[in-house]
């Protein structure tokens, strides 16, 4: 059976998601003895996929900077069917909590004011992303094929998804395996 | 009657006139989803979840829809779903709905719908307006970030509790809810009554200190009465590991129809009073623990070594507790000395025969005869609100002030309580709500009324201890127990002890009586004990416990009859 490659990323987020994916346990071995080949993917520890690119997709978290927004761009590009999992992909979620304050304040506030900060200094390095002025859902920046919500999402919820799309059928979350918390 | 004939689903259904489209569905088995509907509350048609699609290809909310002769509807076609699914993305998109660091998330009737159709993104992103949190009232929080501007809260406090508190200010995407006008809650008309946070569907009006505990999935739900005061409203209580987490009003209720007041939903979850664990003797001015079955040994021989034993027992204990406390003294003591921790005019008790909380409710005059129930017996002031809103004249007779004098048609001094005679003359239903503890002189002006009574006794079973012979203190006594449940002993309490030189109580709490007390004994409190308290209108009611009291805690009925064992 040919191989399915996926590639997976994470942005403004937590890396719950990704745990929960490795919550899949026993099942990601059957789904690499299924065909799934893992590229890139911060469990792997490969940063870019791979030349040629991928089947699948796989973004974790919101678009905060603008790194994360080449990132979002540079994977939709490589791979054939994105997914976006957990809630800030998918909505903006937790993360979208500092759209309610500037940027100045948000990095005064982290860098500077923290009750435990002393002699904070923001950061400056070319090498970081520069926050965009709000926080945004993955299908904002780019055109999202299928969204696995919850904080984090269900293992079994990765799980069903990426077996219906092996299977060539449209993945259906329903009762417990949709949920936004 | 005439029967109507509808289709709905292609069925063809019988039903009696004067439904809704959502009843008679209801009635069927066929679910149709609401959001702004909720059962005890007259339907507006604001969210538009529940469209139907009729047979002329209109969509029409359920809920506010009427069934006629011949209406065809479908419930769940695709043109119904592709509008239920549109209808919760712009509700989605309108303020904050993240719920992962939402109070309401896993009850939430919102996510609920997300969750029925398949919502698995937002399709319009959020428009991210941070709009403001009221954290000033003492007990509610009131979210804008999450409210979906369904006006339940507002149909709640206005036309199930008589308040009026609540409303919505600005138009359009501005459309805010608003104590007052735009006060913050706090300082707002708001009496405390949490009916608002009872029906919100989402997590826009929360109580504070159930906020954030679990979802209620999860916890254990007990009904019972509160005993808070002698409406005796019927609660539903939250608990989870033994923690009481939040109190509704039960809607099934025939008192208080879901309603409640300060005292009953929040004071409970506010207990800070400390609790007695273990039976305390004080011997040559000590203080020492001992053992359960000691204070039982020692306080029976003190009271049968008494020559006047005597007993007092609280109006916020069971029937089944009065009931062995009665026997205990009679049989087991054989002494008639027994009272009762407040006292009543017997006559005000006898001018209630028939009265019931209803009555105010279609009452044309109302009479608060030196009461103000707004503070203690919060219903019966939701009540008097309803019935002036619904065109009843109130009439109140005081010298001090009056909460409710605001609604008065006219406030008479007591030195002119008598103009109420003429003034009731040509009232067809009167209600005279009044102070069993007024005097004789008063009741003589009220015999000439022709009204129905209500006494607001103070205590949850005020009424089943006076039935049962209990009404003020004894006379004298050498040894007497105290059955006080959680009252502290007021002044004239404490000034009747004065010759009791040995003194028992059984109490929930540490407070001036057990100060006074040679022994003390910890009983169960009304949230941990079952029975039942007969309330102001007479109703027997069954209370549940809701909690498991502490190790060796026993309900006051246990511990008497544990006396009784004892003297044989
Ligand atoms: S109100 Fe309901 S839908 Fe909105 S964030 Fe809270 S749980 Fe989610
Ligand atoms: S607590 Fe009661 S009075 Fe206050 S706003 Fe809510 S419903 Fe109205
Ligand atoms: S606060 Fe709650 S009940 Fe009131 S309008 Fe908003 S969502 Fe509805
Ligand atoms: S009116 Fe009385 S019984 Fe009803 S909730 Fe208030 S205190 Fe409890
Ligand atoms: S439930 Fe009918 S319009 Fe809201």
């Amino acid at each position: 059976m040919a191989k399915v490659k996926i590639a997976s990323t994470w942005l403004e987020a937590c890396s719950g998601c990704h745990m929960s994916l490795l919550d899949m346990d026993e099942r990601i071995v059957e789904l690499i003895q299924a065909g799934v080949e893992f590229t890139s993917t911060p469990i792997t520890d490969l940063k870019h996929p791979p030349e040629e690119g991928v089947d699948i997709g796989i973004i974790e978290g919101a678009i905060g900077t603008d790194l994360h927004e080449e990132e979002a761009k540079h994977l939709r590009k490589k791979c054939k069917i994105l997914i976006a999992i957990g809630d800030c992909a998918v909505f903006g979620g937790i993360v979208t909590m500092r759209n309610y304050f500037s940027r100045e304040e948000v990095l005064t506030r982290g860098y500077l004011e923290t009750e435990s900060t002393k002699d904070g200094k923001i950061p400056t390095s070319d090498e970081l992303g520069k926050l965009l002025p709000k926080v945004k859902a993955v299908k904002d920046i780019v055109k999202v094929d299928f969204y696995i919500p919850g904080c984090p999402p269900p293992a079994d919820s990765i799980y069903t998804a990426l077996k219906e799309l092996l299977g060539g059928r449209v993945p259906v979350l329903k009762g417990d395996l949709l949920k936004y918390d | 009657m005439e029967k109507l004939f509808l289709k709905i689903n292609g069925n063809e259904i019988e039903v009696e006139p004067g439904l809704t489209v959502l009843q008679v569905a209801k009635s069927f088995g066929i679910d149709i989803p609401t959001l702004c509907h909720h059962d005890q509350l007259s339907p507006i048609g604001a969210c538009r979840l529940c469209v139907v699609e009729t047979k002329q290809g209109t969509l029409q909310p359920a809920c506010t829809l009427p069934a006629t002769q011949g209406l065809e509807v479908e419930t769940e076609s695709p043109r119904v779903v592709e509008a239920r699914k549109f209808i919760l993305n712009l509700l989605f998109a309108e303020r904050n709905h993240y719920c992962m660091f939402c109070e309401a998330s896993g009850d939430c009737e919102l996510q609920n719908m997300g969750y029925r159709y398949g919502i698995d993104h937002f399709a319009f992103s959020p428009y991210q307006t941070k709009f403001p949190t009221d954290f000033s009232h003492k007990y509610i929080l009131l979210e804008h970030n999450r409210c979906i501007l369904c006006r339940r809260c507002i149909r709640a406090c206005s036309d199930l509790a008589g308040h009026y508190v609540l409303g919505m200010v600005n138009r359009g995407a501005h459309t805010m809810l608003s104590p007052d006008m735009e006060s913050p809650l706090k300082a707002s008309s708001c009496v405390s009554c949490g009916a608002c946070a009872q029906v919100c569907p989402t997590g826009s009006l929360a109580d504070k200190i159930g906020a954030f505990r679990g979802k209620a999935d999860e916890m254990t739900k007990t009904k019972s009465v509160c005993a808070n005061c002698s409406v005796g409203c019927g609660i539903l209580a939250f608990t989870k590991a033994n923690h009481l987490i939040k109190i509704w009003g039960e809607w099934e209720s025939p008192v208080n129809h879901g309603i409640l007041c300060e005292l009953g939903r929040f004071s409970p979850l506010n207990e800070k009073r400390k609790r007695v664990l273990q039976p305390i003797i004080r011997q040559e001015g000590r203080r020492e623990v001992i053992s359960y079955q000691d204070a039982i040994k020692k306080a029976t021989q003190k009271l049968k070594e008494a020559k006047n034993p005597g007993g007092i027992i609280s109006p916020k204990t069971t029937n089944e507790a009065l009931e062995a406390f009665n026997i205990l003294f009679s049989t087991s003591l054989q002494s008639k000395n027994t009272g009762l921790m407040e006292s009543y005019n017997e006559k005000a008790v006898k001018l209630s025969a028939d009265g019931c909380l209803e009555d105010i409710l279609i009452a044309n005059a109302v009479v608060l005869y030196k009461v103000d129930p707004s503070t203690s017996h919060g219903v019966v002031a939701s009540w008097v609100k309803k019935a002036v809103t619904k065109g009843a004249y109130l009439y109140i007779v005081t010298d001090e002030e009056n909460s409710l004098s605001f609604y008065a048609t006219e406030t008479f001094k007591t030195s002119e309580a008598d103009k109420l005679v003429n003034t009731l003359e040509n009232s067809k239903k009167v209600v005279v709500i009044l102070n069993p503890q007024v005097e004789s002189a008063d009741l003589e002006i009220l015999k000439k009324v022709k009204a129905v009574f209500l006494p607001l006794y103070k205590s949850a079973n005020s009424l089943g201890a006076i039935k049962k012979g209990l009404n003020g203190f004894f006379e004298k006594s050498d040894v007497a127990l105290i059955v006080a449940s959680d009252f502290s002993g007021d002044g004239n309490l404490l000034a009747s002890l004065q010759d009791v030189s040995y003194l028992i109580v059984i109490s929930n709490f540490v407070s001036p009586l057990t100060e006074r007390a040679n022994l003390i004994i910890p009983s169960a409190t009304w949230l941990e004990t079952s029975g039942t308290f007969t309330n102001l209108e007479g109703k027997t009611q069954d209370v549940s416990s809701i909690m498991e009291a502490p190790e060796g805690v026993k309900t006051d009925k246990a511990i008497i009859e544990d006396f009784m064992k004892a003297l044989g």
